[in-house]
C-alpha cells in the first residue's frame, strides 16, 4: 500500500499532473453540464407533450360528457407518441438529438415518414455527437489516461532508474502493474465519479443501477488503456517513443477504426436516402391520387360492412383509401430502410470489439437510454400504435359511427414499454466482458515483454 | 559470495565473456580491470540477471542467477557509474522507494540512519535528488546496499567522475561494507582505487580473465605497468 502511495507521490511530484487533472475535471464538468442541459430539454419537451395530451383528453371527455362526437374530429387530431426522457440523459446524448422522441400520430398522418428518420445513421458514428460525458469518456479519457501513464518505465530506461529498480529484485510485471494502477487511479477515479454522478442525476428508478454499470464500463475501458500503456512500455526505449506510440494507438482505436467501421457498415448496408424516401412517397401518393375513385370502390367491395349507404364515398373516405394505398406502396421502402439500419447496427454489434471505443460508446448510450435499441423499440411501438389507431378509427370513420362517452376508455393511447432490464443489461455486460478480455490480452502481451532481460536490453 | 563458473556470453559472433571463472569471497573487494569492451559490464549484467549466459553459471551467495534471478538479485546491491534516482524525490524517499522494490520496508528514522551511515546528513537527505552531486547519489546507492542487507555488491565504474575527496569517502564506505561481510565486485578503470581498495585485482581482456593479482602483488609492483603489459600482450 505504501508502495502505491509512493508511486502516487512520484506522479504528483510532477506539476504537469495537476494541470492534467484540472483540465480533465473541466472537460468532465462541461460534458456533464451539456448532457444535463440536453436531458432537461428532453424532460421539458416531454412534460409539454404530456400537458398537451392531458388537456386534449380533458376537452374530449368534457364534450363526450355532453354529446357524441364525429370520429373524424377525434381521429384527425394527432396523438403524441412519446418516448419518455432517457433514464440517464447526463451520461450520453447519443441519438436523442438526431431522432425524434415524439411522433404525432393521427389517422391522416399514418404514412408520413418520421421526422429525422433519414438522418438515422450508424449509432457508433463517433465522429458525430455532442460534447457530452460519453464524448469525454470515449474520446478524451483515454488521452488523459495515456498522458498520465504513457511513461511507465520507458523514461526510467533512458534515465537509468529502470536498471536500479530491476537490480533491487523487483518483479517488473508487478512493479509496472502497480505503477500503471497508481498513475491511472486519479484519472480513473474522476471518470468513474463523474459517471456515478451522471447516474445519480437520472430520474428513472433504475438510474442508479445504470450509473453503476456505466462506471463498470468506464473502469474496464480505463483498464484497457492502462494495459495498452504497459504494452507500449514493453517496447519503447524512451519516453518520447512511448508518447508517440501512445498517440498513434489512440488515433487508431478512437478515430480510425470507428470511422472505418462506419464506412464499412454504410457500404455493406446502405440505407435509402431521405430524398429517395420522399420521392417514392410522392410517386406513390400521386399514383394513388390518380386511382382514388378506383381505390375507394375496391375498398368498399372488399369491406362492404364499412361502406356507407349507397356506397357513396365522401372526399375524406377517399383520402383515407388513398393514404392506405400509399402506405402499402411505401411498405417495401420503409422495410428496406429499417432492415438496412438494423443490419448496420448488427454489424456494429458484431465488430464493436475491433475498437473498445466503439464497445464503450455503445454501452454508454445503451445505459443512458439514448442508444439504438431503445429508439428502435420506440419506432416499433409507434408503428404498432399507428396500426391500433387505424384499426380503431378507420371503421368508425368509414361508417361515420359517432363516438360516445362509452368509447372513451377504448381510445388508442400510446405508452412506451421499456425493454426488460435483463435484455439491455445482457448487452452491456457482454460489452464489458469484451473490453475486459481485450484489456487482459494486452496485459498478457505486456507481461511477456516486461522481463528484466528484455527491459534492460 | 559471488561466483562465476565458466561464464560465457556471446553477442552474435563476438564473444563478450569467455568462460569466466571468478570467486569473490564474503568481505573481499575484487577489482575487475580491463579496457572498454573487455566484458566488465557484461559480467555485472550476468550477475544481475539482465543477460542470459550462453553457458556457465553465475551465483550470488549460493543462488544461481539463472535458476532464481529474483532471489539472486535480492541478495545483491548494484551501484552503477551514475546512481540513477528520481530527481523529484528526496534522498530518503528514493531510498524508501528502491528498498521497497526489493521487498525491504523500513521506518523513516531507520532510513535516515542508513543515509547518515553512508555519509549523507539528514538535511541533505531531505533535499530533492535533482540538486545532488554525483558523490551524494553514490551515498544513496551505498545506503541502499545497507538497507537491503545485500550479501554482495556490484559496482560499475563507481568512482568515475568523483573528485578525490568524494572518491576517498566512497572508498571508505566500501571498505566498511566489505568489513561487514559483503562480497564486492568492482568493475573499474580507476587503477589507483583498485590498488588502494581491492584485496584482489583481475584483468579482463577480450572477455577473458587474463590475470589475477593479490593486493600484495600489486603493492610491490606498479599496477599501471602490469595493466598495460597485460592488455597489450
Amino acid at each position: 500500500m505504501k508502495s502505491f502511495g509512493l508511486e502516487l507521490k512520484l506522479l504528483f511530484a510532477d506539476r504537469a499532473t495537476w494541470g492534467l487533472l484540472v483540465v480533465f475535471v473541466a472537460t468532465l464538468v462541461y460534458g456533464l453540464v451539456n448532457g444535463a442541459e440536453a436531458g432537461a430539454r428532453a424532460r421539458d419537451n416531454a412534460e409539454a407533450v404530456q400537458r398537451d395530451a392531458f388537456e386534449w383528453n380533458r376537452q374530449v371527455r368534457e364534450v363526450l360528457e355532453r354529446q357524441s362526437l364525429d370520429p373524424r374530429q377525434v381521429a384527425g387530431r394527432p396523438t403524441s407518441a412519446l418516448l419518455p426522457p432517457a433514464p440517464v440523459p447526463a451520461l450520453a446524448v447519443g441519438q436523442s438529438d438526431l431522432l425524434p422522441s415524439v411522433e404525432q400520430v393521427s389517422l391522416w398522418r399514418l404514412e408520413k415518414p418520421s421526422e429525422g428518420r433519414a438522418e438515422l445513421e450508424n449509432p457508433s458514428r463517433l465522429m458525430a455527437g455532442r460534447f457530452d460525458l460519453a464524448f469525454v469518456l470515449v474520446w478524451l479519457f483515454p488521452l488523459f489516461l495515456l498522458a498520465a501513464a504513457y511513461d511507465l518505465c520507458a523514461g526510467d530506461r533512458e534515465s537509468g532508474t529502470l536498471r536500479m529498480a530491476l537490480a533491487q529484485g523487483a518483479s517488473p510485471r508487478r512493479w509496472i502493474a502497480l505503477r500503471a494502477l497508481a498513475r491511472g487511479t486519479p484519472i480513473l477515479a474522476l471518470a468513474v465519479a463523474a459517471t456515478l454522478f451522471a447516474g445519480s442525476s437520472g430520474t428513472a428508478p433504475d438510474a442508479g443501477q445504470r450509473g453503476a454499470l456505466a462506471a463498470l464500463v468506464v473502469l474496464a475501458y480505463g483498464l484497457f488503456w492502462l494495459a495498452v500503456a504497459a504494452v507500449i512500455n514493453g517496447f519503447a526505449r524512451s519516453a518520447a517513443a512511448a508518447a508517440m506510440a501512445a498517440g498513434t494507438i489512440w488515433v487508431v482505436f478512437v478515430l480510425v477504426v470507428p470511422t472505418l467501421l462506419n464506412v464499412v457498415v454504410e457500404s455493406l448496408h446502405p440505407a435509402p436516402s431521405r430524398a429517395e424516401l420522399v420521392a417514392e412517397a410522392r410517386a406513390a401518393a400521386s399514383d394513388a391520387e390518380k386511382r382514388g375513385n378506383e381505390l375507394i370502390s375496391s375498398f368498399y367491395r372488399d369491406h362492404p360492412e364499412l361502406a356507407p349507404p349507397g356506397m357513396q364515398a365522401d372526399m375524406m373516405s377517399r383520402m383515407l383509401a388513398v393514404q392506405d394505398e400509399v402506405g402499402r406502396a411505401m411498405e417495401p421502402v420503409k422495410e428496406r430502410f429499417d432492415e438496412a439500419i438494423l443490419a448496420q447496427q448488427q454489424v456494429v454489434d458484431r465488430w464493436r470489439f475491433a475498437s473498445p471505443a466503439i464497445a464503450t460508446h455503445e454501452a454508454l448510450t445503451e445505459l443512458a437510454g439514448t442508444g439504438y435499441w431503445r429508439h428502435r423499440a420506440f419506432r416499433e411501438q409507434v408503428e404498432a400504435f399507428k396500426g391500433a389507431v387505424h384499426a380503431y378509427y378507420s371503421p368508425k370513420f368509414h361508417k361515420r359511427v359517432p363516438l360516445t362517452k362509452a368509447d372513451l376508455p377504448h381510445f388508442p393511447r400510446f405508452e412506451f414499454a421499456e425493454e426488460p432490464a435483463s435484455v439491455w443489461r445482457a448487452r452491456v455486460l457482454a460489452g464489458v466482458a469484451g473490453i475486459l478480455a481485450l484489456a487482459l490480452a494486452c496485459g498478457i502481451w505486456a507481461a511477456t515483454r516486461l522481463s528484466p532481460q528484455k527491459l534492460s536490453a | 559470495m559471488l561466483e562465476a563458473l565458466k561464464l560465457t556470453k556471446r553477442f552474435q559472433d563476438r564473444v563478450a565473456l569467455d568462460a569466466l571463472d571468478l570467486r569473490v569471497e564474503p568481505g573481499e573487494i575484487f577489482a575487475l580491470l580491463g579496457p572498454n569492451g573487455a566484458g566488465k559490464t557484461t559480467t555485472i549484467n550476468l550477475f544481475l540477471g539482465f543477460l542470459t549466459p550462453d553457458s556457465g553459471e553465475a551465483r550470488v551467495a549460493g543462488t544461481s542467477v539463472a535458476a532464481d534471478p529474483v532471489a539472486a538479485r535480492r541478495k545483491l546491491a548494484y551501484i552503477p557509474e551514475m546512481v540513477s534516482l528520481y530527481p523529484r524525490f528526496s534522498g530518503v524517499e528514493n531510498l524508501d522507494y528502491f528498498s521497497r522494490l526489493g521487498g525491504h520496508q523500513r521506518r523513516r528514522d531507520e532510513l535516515y540512519g542508513l543515509l547518515e551511515k553512508a555519509g549523507l546528513q539528514r538535511e541533505a537527505a531531505e533535499r530533492r535528488v535533482g540538486t545532488y552531486s554525483k558523490g551524494m547519489r553514490q551515498k544513496v546507492g551505498i545506503a541502499l546496499a545497507l538497507a537491503t542487507g545485500a550479501k554482495a555488491l556490484l559496482l560499475d565504474e563507481p568512482t568515475s567522475g568523483l573528485d578525490p575527496a568524494a572518491s576517498h569517502e566512497f572508498s571508505r564506505m566500501l571498505k566498511r561494507l566489505a568489513g561487514e561481510g559483503v562480497a564486492v565486485l568492482m568493475a573499474t578503470h580507476d587503477l589507483f582505487r583498485a590498488r588502494e581498495d581491492a584485496a584482489r585485482v583481475g584483468i579482463l581482456v577480450g572477455g577473458r580473465l587474463v590475470a589475477q593479482y593479490s593486493a600484495k602483488d600489486v603493492k610491490d609492483r606498479d599496477l599501471e605497468e602490469i595493466y598495460l603489459e597485460r592488455i597489450s600482450a
